[in-house]
Parts: structure tokens; C-alpha cells; sequence
């Protein structure tokens, strides 16, 4: 792996990162970019699909912003080969759920440049906005704190899930940006460019980009601030399972469940044309619910809530990667970013299974050890 | 998978039984069956039954 600094300036790291992105599709690296951009507002960040270079201007790649994971994007753009060289800028959680996609055959590699970027987290999207309409905050002084893994701004954190997140880098990339953990060296100076393929590389050289010496402090900023948050997921998770240990518990958390669907509309493992909660399945019959409700009492409507959240940790809990856009996108604030993730590791834990570790690892289900055929 | 899935939403594992009985073994058939709504007896009704926010 070769290592190069990317020089910034103050004001200027998203700018010096868009350029150097702008010169990846000027020399024809790769054909079209998918990479974050500003709205015209400014109160929101976007994935966009970039071919023109000079569109790549207004485009925000180290915005603390993500909407939606971008794997599903991706998905769209490679579920058939789109016969270009695509540039992707991802996350650590979204090259994970892409690797998963890979995996249930939504997504291919194949013709995809991965330029990851180091992410201390996002905040969420309404919080976001406030942060910009009320000017409270500073993209580069925020790379700067972030950096360090101080990623508050005032009262307001980056999202749950991101908060308890044991990732910073983006694994799988082709290209990697970093810049956490730097000691004397502030992202307003330079960026971490780092390449693991020869003739990358050797492209990148051509852009003039000096080789540069990684400072042992950024693995360890990157050590700490991953243990912190492990170490808060162990907790929320320890205090979440008191709860959902009993029914009543895990009816009391799931109670306020709308049955909206937008957990799964924005997991990007849930990739299912039509989910069964869709289809005809649980559309009873009118007298069906008045039934129920002789039998019970009283019934919730919509019903089926707990069922609902059952069948989808049985169908995507294996490949979870715990990005907890399901909680970003729940109306009503239900915790579902740890009840997936430790529900989910408990069944990837049968299989010794880590999602979004290796594209060449078979999906636990799609194969099996002999093992696995002895009585018990 | 499902028992670790039930365990993580509060419902009891045992609810749910799988055996792997080969259609000429007829007689462990009836066992297990038998087997099986004993130690649901025991375990009582079904708290799904009564709970109404499911």
C-alpha cells in the first residue's frame, strides 16, 4: 500500500478532495463518480452520479452527512454491468452493506474503483439542516475535531448508530482518503490518500501527489476512538437485552411501530422486490381483525408489528452491518439500530460470521460445513 | 437461527421444537408429538394470546 498527502488549505478540503476526484475522471481512472453532493439549499447532502468533471464542483465527499447508505445506490448502478469504470465514494458501513449485496447478487465489483473515506459519523438529516440554517456549523473545523473523535457540535451528536460504530476506515477501497488521527497535522493542511494497487498508484504519481509517511498516531486515534464506542455498544446493548429478555419488554419497545416499512425501505440489506409485508399475505380480511379482537379484547392496529420485525431480523440479521439507517428512518424513535446489530451478531455468531468482511466469504445459508449434518 | 431470533425478542425458544423424523419412523412420530404437547402444557398458554400492542 502506498501512501500519498493530498494537500488542502483552509477552506478548502472538500474542494481539494472534489478536484482530485475531478482529475480521477478527467484522465479517464474511471468514467462517472457516485459521490455526495450538496443541495442548492446547502441544508442537505445528496449522493449524485457525476460524468461531466466540471460538474464536480459543489460536490461535499467529507460532508458529516448520509441520508441513506449508499449500497443501495451502488446496487442500482452495478446490478447489471453498466459497462463504465465507476467511481464510488463510500463509508466504512456502506462498502460493508456492498459487500453483502455483492454477495445476494444486487451489486458487482467488477467494473467499481471504491474510494473510501475515513468517517467519524453522520449527523441526522434533520439535525444536519438546523446545524446549517441556524450557522452553526463549520465543515472544516468540524473535519478538524472530528478528526480527534470529538464529534459533537453544542448538544448535537453524530447519529445513534454512528456513535457506537467500531468503524472509521473505509475497508475494501481501492483508493482511501483519510483523516483522523493526525497529530500536529490538521485536515485543513493535507489528506491521506492511500492506494493498494500498483498501477493506481503509478496513476497517482502522475497527479503529482508526494509519497508521505503515515504518522503512528492515527492508528492510534483510530484504536481509541474505536474502543470508546465498542465500549458504549456494549453497554446499550447489555441494557437493551434486560428489556427485550422478556416479551412484555420487547412489546413495550416495539409498541409505538407503525408498520410504516421506512426501517426496511432504508435498510440496504433489505433488497427484496416485494417484501412479503407487501404482498397479499398480511392484508387480512376485515372481519379477520374483528375476530382477533373478540378473542383478545382489544387489538393494535396496524397489527402484526412484532411479527413484522421478526421476519426481518430472520431475513437480513446475518448481513446487518449495524449502519442503523432502519433507526434514522423510524417516525417513531424506536431503538432498532442495537436491537438489529445484537440481534443480528447472535445469529452471525452461530456461523462465525462477520457481514461485510470478505466478498469471497459465502453467505452462511447459501452454503454449509459437514459438520453441520451431525445430529445434535 | 430462529431460536437465537425469538431469544433476542423476549420469546420463549422452546416454543418452537425441530426434529428430523423419517417418514417410516411413524411410532417416534407420535412420541415427539406427544413429547412436544406435554412440555407446551407445562409451559402454559401462549403470552401472545393476551398481549394486544403485538
Amino acid at each position: 500500500m502506498k501512501s500519498y498527502a493530498l494537500k488542502t488549505g483552509p477552506g478548502d478540503v472538500n474542494r481539494a478532495l472534489t478536484s482530485f476526484l475531478k482529475q480521477l475522471l478527467e484522465r479517464g481512472v474511471v468514467d462517472a463518480i457516485l459521490v455526495p453532493r450538496a443541495t442548492r439549499s446547502g441544508t442537505s447532502v445528496v449522493q449524485a452520479l457525476v460524468k461531466d468533471p466540471v460538474a464536480m464542483e459543489g460536490a461535499l465527499p467529507l460532508a458529516p452527512l448520509a441520508m441513506q447508505n449508499a449500497a443501495r445506490q451502488v446496487s442500482s448502478l452495478t446490478v447489471q454491468d453498466p459497462g463504465q469504470k465507476l467511481g464510488v465514494v463510500l463509508r466504512s458501513c456502506e462498502t460493508r452493506a456492498l459487500v453483502e449485496l455483492v454477495k445476494l447478487h444486487q451489486a458487482t465489483m467488477d467494473n467499481l474503483l471504491i474510494i473510501g473515506i475515513d468517517c467519524p459519523g453522520t449527523f441526522e438529516p434533520a439535525n444536519y439542516k438546523k446545524l446549517v440554517e441556524t450557522g452553526n456549523f463549520d465543515p472544516e473545523q468540524w473535519l478538524t475535531r472530528a478528526a480527534m473523535g470529538e464529534t459533537a457540535v453544542n448538544d448535537t451528536d453524530v447519529r445513534a448508530a454512528c456513535a457506537l460504530c467500531r468503524h472509521v476506515t473505509a475497508e475494501h477501497a481501492g483508493i482511501h482518503v483519510g483523516y483522523v488521527g493526525y497529530v500536529g497535522i490538521d485536515p485543513t493542511k493535507e489528506l491521506l490518500v492511500q492506494v493498494q494497487d500498483e498501477e493506481l498508484a503509478g496513476a497517482l504519481a502522475e497527479l503529482g501527489l508526494a509519497e508521505y509517511q503515515v504518522h503512528a498516531s492515527r492508528d492510534e486515534t483510530i484504536t481509541r476512538i474505536r474502543a470508546a464506542r465498542e465500549e458504549e455498544y456494549r453497554q446499550q446493548a447489555a441494557a437493551l437485552a434486560e428489556k427485550t429478555g422478556t416479551l412484555a419488554g420487547t412489546t413495550d419497545l416495539l409498541a409505538a411501530c407503525l408498520r410504516c416499512h421506512n426501517c426496511r425501505q432504508a435498510c440496504p440489506i433489505c433488497f427484496c422486490q416485494e417484501c412479503v409485508f407487501a404482498g397479499p399475505l398480511f392484508k387480512h380480511q376485515p372481519g379477520d381483525y374483528l375476530g382477533w379482537a373478540q378473542k383478545k379484547g382489544v387489538i393494535k392496529m396496524p397489527t402484526d408489528t412484532m411479527l413484522f420485525h421478526l421476519t426481518r431480523i430472520n431475513h437480513m440479521g446475518l448481513s446487518c452491518v449495524g449502519c442503523g439507517h432502519c433507526q434514522s428512518a423510524c417516525p417513531v424513535g424506536i431503538p432498532l439500530t442495537v436491537l438489529f446489530r445484537s440481534a443480528g451478531q447472535k445469529v452471525q455468531d452461530i456461523f462465525g460470521y462477520t457481514p461485510g468482511r470478505d466478498v469471497g466469504e459465502e453467505l452462511p445459508l447459501a452454503t454449509y460445513q459437514v459438520s453441520e449434518l451431525e445430529p445434535r | 437461527m430462529l431460536k437465537k431470533s425469538l431469544e433476542s425478542f423476549g420469546i420463549n425458544k422452546d416454543r418452537v421444537w425441530f426434529r428430523f423424523i423419517s417418514a417410516s419412523e411413524g411410532k417416534t412420530f407420535a412420541e415427539t408429538v406427544n413429547q412436544m404437547v406435554q412440555s407446551l402444557k407445562k409451559l402454559g398458554p401462549n403470552p401472545t394470546w393476551t398481549a394486544w400492542e403485538l
